[in-house]
């Protein structure tokens, strides 16, 4: 008999937090990939001797904005705690991290699966600090302490996932909230946020709670569907032979794709923890955490909703446009500008301007066309002064160079004529030109209208109503039957 | 009169008239060391270079006059765990042994703004663990007045340098008695401040929530000096007191009795066990304070017990992560052969004595999983318990007195290779750093030709009381200006 | 306390493994018997009633007083490396950490 097999998913996700400086000292956080090694360094980063930690106020602030986001209950008193192990990239022997009163509990994360919503409780987000670089060549390993204290959040939910997609899922939702809260830099490929999963599987219908693996570095949305994919039909394997999962910590091999063991660097979890006597207890002024609140912008869920309602976009319109917030907030102040409805909007800020933001590499933040000036385009589009091709160009050119949209489309002679004895002329000249087309058109090949309708466009640079062009060849054609 | 014998006071009497030069008393130092040390073996590291440097600039300091204090122009030595840029700082342990910190400790910034002149760094049991300094990684300190008898720990070298006239003041350091006993143990005045009174950045830790540096030096007032250049909120330390610094010796200046001050005695002090002689002394000391005018009363304090139980659990823990960055990856020793697992094997098994490796191990089982409740939990609360002792004690006392340590100073080898029974040495001293509070070790008597201290100790942020009880005691009697032999 | 715990030459070898000590077999074996008279002795404290009294894990009574969010100057390299027993490129190096695949 084929046994089925329910896997059950919990995710620690640790995000770097946007700060100027580091978490217990003044060193400025850089981008570890591409500073020279040991530039942002001191005593307290390195472990020296008698250095003492002091707490980044910022990155307390940054991670009450994710708890309260996340719905969490916010502790008015946290503790730090030491978490001790040996590794080279940890300078002092201990992490310091928290353990037993983190700052925020009990939070929740929805995220949309194939059946439906799904309620993903959050057990604790908690402050701690980030580790060194290490690098390997040859004999040795390097070792760069630039990163050393890099503040970053740990996100740990309770073991509500049921599948890799539903991991990507929430994942992908949680990077979202983090960059709309503008608490993380978002850059996944430099590594600021890093998951790690928890995984078990139990035969389908039971209770059972068998061993679970723990999987570290999962760097993209990717690997962390990937690796628990794998792990899933591993661990399913092993108990469909009868054999026992073993409870350890696993790696993940991005080009095998593959979960491999870990052991044997680092014995049985005995961290230690015990409370980091270098820090008092973290004292919050309710007020402060409320204030902190007041200042939480919508989340995506809730701008979702609301541009459903307010502009009548349809679900996945609403949701594309408001999965990053400068996205969102560019096209609310184009659609509060413009006369053409927002679902006209969307389809030019989905088609042309995210062509171009996607293949100039550009920051929506960073794009200098005003709202205002692409409202005008837009409209000038809706309500026919120029045509769509010429109001693609115009836009392009708008991105590019900046201007006015009325008075690129003056120079360029762009505006749009409905004039019917204007096109007339035109019409008649290409039937004219072009009398092997109008024979074979004649002759049943009606496809060829539209190249008609080109031609025309061509010869008036685009200023014919494309509509009004159509109606008089046909016109002109029937009449060239006769 | 040579310049060896004169207080911090007087020194900087000659110093500010310009009848000495910085210099000329740092040469008459360094000089006693080279001629003295190789008996009393008080220093790990004499920076001589350094030393000279400073004077020179103490001396233009005090030509000109501009940014001059009481210190200006002092020598001083500081316990070897106490971080000098550029200069050695050991922790007396093999682990460390070439390590030159790239940083000074906010108390050795302080000295050098105030243009102090380091003489070097001072013997210690390794990391602090020890009451004797035998557990010294290189060598062990000699008490001036016996040679043959320990000057105490973990602190000795800077108790030993200041008995023996080889440093007008030092910098200790206070984990559980570590200033008291030794100062006790070789007739100085030793001060240990408030948790957080003095910063503790630099200050390389035994135990991050009991440690505290203080100074030692052959007077109260000296002391009072020492601590008002020292002491102050510091931003690099989140323990560290936000409290306004007291102007400590004008203060002493202005006193001129004890009356209306009560102190308690605890009746928890004065046990079997208590060496006779000691007791007397410190009984006549009492009486010389009641008759300043303080008003004399027993209290209790029920768990005094308790006290180097929940001590040495908590340092047990401590101590083990803090040591846990001695692995030879970054600094310090480091034996290179093999792979990473016997870079740190081999550099911990090499690094580390006796005592240091049985503390790690303690904490580490202390802290693992299965005994946390049962050993650091129940020390912490038992802690509490023991704070509270202290806190009833001063609604009705401004200062309790006691003993520092039940004998004088034992002979070396005596206890080194009981652990426990030296642990027990710490009886009367651990329960002022599981509360947090100060304390203050004075010279009270002789016995045998080695001296005897009394504690005095005080609620937090108590020093001014604390030193005012010593200074009217030490300008009514004169335990504190005997010299030992060496002298 | 000390009752139930088994101190012997295992338990003593497994602490030592996770605090990166090397014991020899003598070093072993006096641990063991110091740590059962150590053990035995901090026991006193069971007999002390806890059940309603918080641990005191601080000295001082400060609370948390975080810094400001403001880049200082950090330390030159050299000054950092010049205490490591190897370095290379601005490296700090070490025998290689092994990652099995
Ligand atoms: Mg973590
Ligand atoms: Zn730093």
């Amino acid at each position: 008999m084929q046994l089925t097999y329910e896997p059950i998913i919990g995710l620690e996700v640790h995000a770097e937090l946007l700060t100027k400086s580091k978490m217990f000292c003044g060193c400025e956080v850089v981008d570890s990939i591409t500073a020279k090694p040991n530039r942002y360094i001191c005593p307290v980063c390195t472990g020296q001797p008698g250095a003492l930690p002091v707490l980044n106020q910022k990155a307390v602030e940054l991670a009450v904005r994710v708890g309260l986001a996340l719905e969490c209950q916010i502790h008015v008193e946290s503790i730090f705690a030491r978490k001790n192990y040996f590794y080279p990239d940890l300078p002092k022997g201990y992490q310091i991290s928290q353990y037993d009163q983190p700052l925020a509990t009990d939070g929740k994360l929805l995220i949309e699966t194939e059946s439906g919503i799904k309620k993903i409780r959050i057990r604790r987000v908690h402050l701690e600090e980030d580790t060194g670089k290490l690098s390997h060549a040859n004999a040795h390993s390097f070792i760069d302490y630039n990163r050393s204290g890099v503040p970053l959040l740990e996100i740990v939910t309770e073991p509500d996932l049921r599948a890799p997609d539903e991991a990507k899922a929430y994942a992908a939702k949680l990077h979202a909230i983090l960059r709309y809260l503008d608490v993380n830099s978002g850059d996944m490929e430099k590594g600021v946020i890093r998951f790690e999963a928890n995984v078990s599987v139990r035969e389908a219908g039971t209770e059972k709670l068998n061993n679970r693996t723990e999987i570290k570095n999962l760097n993209s949305f990717r690997s962390l569907a990937q690796g628990i994919e794998y792990e899933i039909a591993r661990q399913s394997e092993i108990y469909s032979r009868g054999g026992i999962v073993e409870q350890e910590t696993l790696g993940f091999n991005e080009a095998t794709g593959k979960t491999y063991s870990q052991r044997g660097k680092e014995e049985a979890h005995d961290y230690r923890y015990f409370p980091e006597p270098d820090l008092p207890p973290l004292v919050l002024d309710s007020d402060w955490i409320e204030s902190i609140r007041m200042t939480l912008l919508e989340l995506p869920d809730a701008k979702t909703k609301r541009f459903i309602s307010d502009f009548n976009l349809n679900p996945s319109d609403a949701r594309f446009l408001t999965s990053e917030l400068s996205l969102a907030n560019y096209f609310e102040r184009v659609a509060a500008k413009s006369k053409s409805s927002a679902k006209i909007v969307h389809s030019w800020i989905a088609g042309e301007f995210m062509r171009y933001v996607n293949e100039s590499g550009i920051d929506i933040a960073d794009i200098t066309l005003s709202p205002e000036s692409f409202a005008q385009l837009i409209d000038m589009v809706t309500y026919k002064t120029i045509g769509g091709n010429a109001g693609k160009t115009v836009l392009v050119e708008l991105l590019q160079n900046g201007g006015d949209p009325a008075q690129i489309v003056k120079e360029k002679g762009l505006t749009q004529v409905s004039d019917e004895s204007f096109i007339q002329e035109a019409v008649t000249k290409v039937l004219n030109d072009n009398p092997s087309e109008v024979e074979k058109y004649l002759a049943g090949k009606e496809t060829l209208l539209q190249w008609f309708v080109g031609q025309v466009a061509r010869a008036t640079k685009g200023k014919a109503d494309p509509n009004v062009t159509r109606e008089l060849l046909v016109k002109g054609l029937v009449e060239r039957k006769k | 009169m040579k310049l060896h014998e004169l207080t911090i006071r007087e020194t900087h009497e000659l110093l500010s008239s310009r009848k000495i030069s910085s210099e000329e008393l740092t040469r008459d130092y360094l000089e006693r060391i080279q001629r003295l040390d190789p008996q009393v073996k008080s220093y790990v590291t004499v920076s001589e270079d350094v030393a000279l440097e400073q004077a020179q600039k103490a001396d233009e300091c005090l030509k000109s006059g501009e940014g001059l204090t009481p210190l200006t122009g002092i020598p001083y030595s500081a316990k070897d765990s106490i971080s000098t840029r550029g200069v050695n700082t050991t922790c007396s342990s093999k682990i460390l042994e070439n390590y030159k910190p790239f940083y000074d400790a906010t108390a050795i910034k302080k000295l050098n703004s105030a243009n102090s002149v380091l003489l070097g760094k001072n013997n210690m049991d390794e990391f602090g663990m020890g009451s004797s300094t035998e557990n010294s990684g290189f060598f062990t300190t000699r008490n001036p007045w016996n040679f043959d008898h320990v000057p105490g720990g973990s602190s000795g070298g800077s108790a030993a340098t200041v008995a023996a006239g080889l440093a007008p003041f030092a910098l200790g350091e206070d984990t559980g008695g570590s200033v008291r006993m030794p100062a006790s143990f070789c007739g100085v005045t030793g001060l240990k401040t408030t948790y957080g009174r003095v910063s503790r950045y630099g200050l390389i830790p035994l135990v991050s929530s009991f440690d505290t540096i203080g100074p030692m030096a052959r007077s109260a007032y000296d002391v009072a000096l020492v601590l008002e250049a020292i002491a102050g909120h510091d931003p690099k330390d989140s323990t560290s007191r936000v409290e306004s610094v007291q102007s400590y010796s004008e203060s002493l200046k202005k006193t001129e009795n004890l009356r209306g001050l009560r102190i308690g005695i605890p009746k928890e002090y004065f046990v079997e066990g208590l060496d006779k002689e000691v007791e007397a002394s410190v009984r006549t000391a009492i009486k010389q304070i009641e008759g300043l005018g303080a008003d004399v009363v027993e209290v209790s304090l029920p768990h005094t017990q308790y006290a180097i139980p929940v001590y040495y659990l908590i340092l047990f823990a401590e101590a083990s992560s803090n040591l846990a960055k001695y692995d030879g990856v970054r600094f310090g020793l480091s034996e290179r052969t093999g792979d990473l697992m016997d870079v740190y094997l081999k550099t911990r098994e090499a690094g580390f004595g006796a005592e240091a490796k049985r503390r790690i191990m303690l904490g580490t089982f202390a802290l693992s999983a299965g005994y946390y409740d049962a050993y650091y939990l129940k020390a912490q609360k038992v802690r509490a318990l023991i704070r509270q002792d202290f806190q009833k004690a001063f609604e009705t006392c401004d200062a309790l007195i006691t003993p520092v340590a039940p004998t004088t100073a034992f002979r070396i080898g005596e206890k080194i290779s009981n652990p426990l029974d030296m642990y027990l040495s710490d009886v009367f001293v651990v329960a002022v750093n599981l509360a947090g509070i100060p304390a203050l070790s004075v010279p009270c008597g002789i016995s045998n030709g080695l001296p005897i201290g009394m504690q005095i100790i005080g609620p937090h942020l108590s020093e001014e009381t604390l030193l005012r009880i010593g200074y009217l005691y030490q300008s009514q009697t004169d335990w504190h200006t005997k010299h030992p032999p060496c002298w | 306390m000390s009752s139930e715990i088994r101190v012997d030459e295992k338990l003593v070898q497994e602490i030592a493994s996770l605090a990166r000590l090397d014991l020899t077999e003598d070093e072993t074996r006096v641990f063991v018997s110091q740590f059962k008279d150590i053990l035995d002795y901090v026991s006193i404290l069971n007999e002390v009633d806890t059940e309603n009294v918080s641990p005191a894990y601080l000295s001082s009574s400060s609370k948390n007083a975080p810094r400001e969010d403001v880049i200082e100057v950090s330390v030159p390299t050299e000054e950092f490396l010049a205490n490591a027993p190897e370095s290379k490129d601005d490296y700090v190096l070490i025998p290689r950490v092994h990652i099995e695949q």
